[in-house]
Parts: structure tokens; C-alpha cells; sequence
């Protein structure tokens, strides 16, 4: 179970995120959605401990992610934005995707290689990072965040740069993996179109939470205007404020 | 038989290029060039105020005195970091400070020292083919450490650079891994200068990674291979036709440097 009670979260001086009560029992698909600078990711390091809170308290199956790190790290897997990463970096897909699990002390090729063929980038284990388009960069990092056996998987918009084909396949195989290890899913996302096949709880937030249900329920225009600032209903399409799905 | 002044040439050379290679590839890859030449500039200011102050103070060993000078250089660096001053800034002013000192020192080393002309070209310049056979073995036994240390780490070094905020989350420590990388880069660098002299020093550790990047991205063996081949060359040269070792080096790195931007 997740639990976030009246968290407050920011950077210095600037709050966040303000408020967010959420609850979440394990295992869940989950999807996080709002404007640029909502807090989304920020919401994702509060869950890591990474980002103190000024206020509130969270849970992550029973710790408390801020007091005892040890334990979050075993059980929880994370992929960051892709700008958070040095793509300069000479490094071979195969160490990128071993990195949680050579940092916990195992090394095995076989789950390395699992992992890569979950994403459909087996063929490039050996190939420079670098060296690969943004959407096969893309594949490999989420490939590093499924390597290790996770109990939550914390994902920040793993579909960008990835061509629409690809998310539906890769938001499929994500779905696939929930259901059948049982694992939760959190992930930030911008492309709700993707979502809407498998009705996973969605979070709308901007700094506060506006809304949480599921999917089905809460993407609808009311809900959506008030995350993004602005929503056009044209021809049957729904085009939100700032980047949409 | 061989000319001694040559074996230890040949040793000081291959000891320093060797650490050179592979410090360099990770000051290219964790991108602290600025750092690496900061360090040279605080290993200069250093070494001649620890000359000058032993000279006057016969009771205090130099190279204590040297330590003492850099480590003021770092809390001068640490504070301003500390302070909010970014990390530019910070190492920016540190080299102002030391490249004052060492303009300040090296004059009055060379003007009143016997022997300081000599010193401060040493500083500078090195001479490899100097360095006692008996200072050899110790050179050798530090080189091996340093290489240790920076083999055992290097993963951890590569992984952080590549993705901070995950390796934070994975195993906590960055910030402490940096400070090591930070000194270890400064051992590095006090080590070469030791062996060839802190001018040289500046070749020896920015082209290796440099050459390594142009001819295969990613290959930490081509450096320190084509590091320790062109300071050998360079010594053999060097003693053969007697132009300067780091006028040398400089020479051989920066012509396949230009070579393989031609050739691309």
C-alpha cells in the first residue's frame, strides 16, 4: 500500500506540491497526469525520499522512504526523466540496463538481457548509448527500471520520444507485467490516449490533486479543464492546455 | 649498457602516463577538466611556496608545507562552494589566488634561493630523467595505490556521471563519491606533476580521453595505451635530440589529434 497524507514538497523555499492525500493498494496501475510544472516528478522523489517534505507523511508498503532509504531501494524501481541523464556518457546499453543491479551487489546477464527484450531493444545490448535514437534511449532506460524485482516501479514519461505505435506496445507490456508479477505501477505521463484501453487509476494533478479515480471516470472535460488551465472540445477531440494526449 | 639517466626517464614517464590515462578518461568522461587544471595551478602555487618557506625555515620539510598551501587552496574553493558560489566561480577564483601565489613565489624563489631558477623550471617543467632510481621504487608503489583505487572505483565514478539522481536513489553517496573523485583527480595530478612536471602535466591529462573519444567513443583502453606509447616516444626522443619531454608530448598529441579530425 502507498500512502501520502497531507504532503507538502518542494525545492529551498518553493513549494510543489501542496496537500496531496492519496491512497493506493498494492498492486495498482497508476498514471500521473497535469500540466509542466505540476509536481508530477516531484511527487515520485517524495515516494523515493529523495525530496524532503515540509509537511505530511508517506508510507511505501509500511517505510517511511525519508527514514529508511535501505529498504525503498530494494523495493522500488525508478526511471527518471531523460534529461536527468548525461546521454553523452560512452556507455554500453548493456551497463546502463545493469546499473540497479550491479549497485545492489548481483550482475546477471540473463535478467539484463530479459529486461532489453521487454522493451524490443535486445539487438543493442552492445551498442553505445549515445549512439541510439531518442526513442531507443528511451527503451533502455525503462528497460533499466524493469531489470531488478521490484515491488513498485516509479516511471517519468517513459513514452516520450517514442513514436505512437511504440507507446501502445510498450503501455501494453507495462499493463502485462502488472498483471501478471503483480507489480504496481506509478508513472508520470503526458499521452492519456494511451491510458484509455486499460483504465488505470489516473492522478490529475497541478500542485494539488484535482481529481483521482479511475480513468474512465475522471479524463473527462470538467476535470481535465481544471488540471491544465484550459480544455478545447473540438470534433470529438479533446485538446488540453499545455501538452496533451 | 643503458644510459640511467634514460631508465629513469623511461620510468618516470610510463608511472605517469599510465595514471595520466586513465585519470584522464574519467576527467573526460565526468567532465572536470576544470577541475583537473585547477588542481595544477594550486600544485604549482603549492610547490613554491612550500620551496621558498622550507628554504627560509630549514625545520619545515617542503612538501608539508606544500600540502599545508593546497589545502588552503580547497577551503578557499569549498567555502565559496558552500557559500552559493557556483562551482565555476568557485574554482575560477581559486586558480586567480594560486596563479598570484605562483607569480608572487616563483620570483622570489629564483631571485633569492640558490639553485631557485632551477627549481621553479622543475616545478614547471619536470625532468624526468632527474628523478632518483631510490625515488623510483616509492613513485612505483604510489602508482600502483592510485591505479587500485581508481580501478576499484571506476564503476561507481562512470555510473555517477552517467545518472546521479538514480545512483542517489539506488545507493545514496554521491555527493561523498565526488569529493573522492575530486581528490583522487588532485592525488593524480600532484603525482604527475612529481614525475614530469605540472606544464606536461596539462598535456598529460586532458589529450589521452580526448584521442580515446575521436577514435571510439567510449574506449578507456585506447587512452591509456596511446598515453603511455607517446610518452614514450616522446621520452626516447627527448633524450635522443634534446628538445624538452612535454614540448614533445604536446607535439605527438596534438598532430594525431589534428589527424584524426583530418581524416574524419
Amino acid at each position: 500500500m502507498i500512502v501520502m497524507d497531507h504532503v507538502s514538497a518542494g525545492y529551498g523555499d518553493r513549494i510543489v506540491i501542496e496537500d496531496i492525500t492519496i491512497s493506493l493498494k498494492h498492486p495498482f496501475f497508476a498514471v500521473i497526469a497535469g500540466p509542466n510544472g505540476a509536481g508530477k516528478s516531484t511527487m515520485l522523489k517524495v515516494l523515493l525520499g529523495i525530496v524532503k517534505r515540509k509537511s505530511g507523511s508517506v508510507s511505501v508498503f509500511g517505510i517511511d522512504p525519508e527514514l529508511d532509504k535501505k529498504s525503498i531501494r530494494r523495493i522500488v524501481s525508478y526511471m527518471p526523466q531523460s534529461s536527468a541523464i548525461n546521454l553523452d556518457m560512452p556507455i554500453k546499453v548493456k551497463d546502463v540496463v545493469a546499473m540497479p543491479i550491479r549497485i545492489l551487489g548481483e550482475d546477471d546477464e540473463s535478467l539484463v538481457r530479459e529486461a532489453l527484450k521487454i522493451v524490443g531493444a535486445e539487438k543493442y545490448e552492445n551498442e553505445i548509448f549515445s549512439k541510439l535514437s531518442g526513442g531507443l534511449r528511451q527503451r533502455v532506460l525503462l528497460a533499466r527500471a524493469l531489470v531488478k524485482d521490484a515491488k513498485l516501479i516509479l516511471l517519468d514519461e517513459p513514452l516520450s520520444h517514442i513514436d505512437s505505435k511504440g507507446r501502445s506496445e510498450i503501455f501494453s507490456t507495462l499493463y502485462k507485467i502488472h498483471e501478471e508479477r503483480e507489480v504496481s505501477f506509478l508513472i508520470v505521463g503526458h499521452d492519456l490516449s494511451v491510458c484509455a484501453l486499460y483504465d488505470p487509476y489516473l492522478i490529475l494533478l497541478n500542485r494539488r490533486i484535482v481529481a483521482h479515480g479511475w480513468f474512465s471516470e475522471i479524463a473527462k472535460p470538467e476535470y481535465l479543464a481544471e488540471a491544465y488551465g484550459s480544455v478545447l472540445l473540438r470534433e470529438g477531440f479533446i485538446v488540453m492546455g499545455e501538452e496533451h494526449g | 649498457m643503458v644510459d640511467p639517466l634514460l631508465v629513469s626517464g623511461l620510468l618516470s614517464a610510463s608511472l605517469a602516463s599510465i595514471v595520466a590515462g586513465l585519470i584522464g578518461v574519467l576527467i573526460n568522461y565526468t567532465r572536470t577538466q576544470f577541475l583537473a587544471i585547477e588542481s595544477l595551478h594550486m600544485i604549482i602555487a603549492a610547490s613554491l611556496v612550500g620551496g621558498l618557506v622550507a628554504w627560509y625555515y630549514r625545520a619545515l620539510p617542503s612538501e608539508f608545507v606544500s600540502l599545508i598551501t593546497m589545502a588552503l587552496f580547497i577551503l578557499i574553493a569549498v567555502l565559496m562552494l558552500e557559500k552559493g558560489f557556483s562551482q565555476d566561480t568557485s574554482m575560477g577564483f581559486t586558480i586567480a589566488v594560486a596563479s598570484m601565489i605562483a607569480s608572487l613565489f616563483s620570483y622570489y624563489v629564483a631571485l633569492l634561493t640558490p639553485g631557485g631558477v632551477s627549481y621553479v623550471y622543475t616545478v614547471l617543467f619536470g625532468n624526468p630523467f632527474l628523478i632518483p632510481p631510490s625515488s623510483i621504487a616509492s613513485y612505483l608503489l604510489a602508482g600502483v595505490l592510485l591505479v587500485l583505487v581508481l580501478l576499484f572505483l571506476w564503476r561507481i565514478f562512470i555510473y555517477i556521471a552517467f545518472d546521479p539522481e538514480t545512483f542517489e536513489i539506488l545507493r545514496g553517496g554521491v555527493r561523498i563519491y565526488r569529493w573522492i573523485l575530486y581528490m583522487l583527480i588532485a592525488f593524480s595530478a600532484i603525482y604527475i606533476t612529481r614525475l614530469i612536471g605540472a606544464i606536461p602535466a596539462h598535456i598529460a591529462l586532458m589529450m589521452p580521453g580526448i584521442i580515446a573519444s575521436r577514435v571510439e567513443q567510449g574506449s578507456s583502453y585506447i587512452a591509456i595505451i596511446f598515453s603511455f606509447l607517446s610518452s614514450i616516444t616522446s621520452i626516447v626522443i627527448s633524450y635522443q635530440v634534446g628538445i624538452p619531454y612535454g614540448a614533445l608530448l604536446g607535439i605527438i598529441s596534438i598532430s594525431l589529434y589534428l589527424l584524426l579530425l583530418v581524416k574524419r
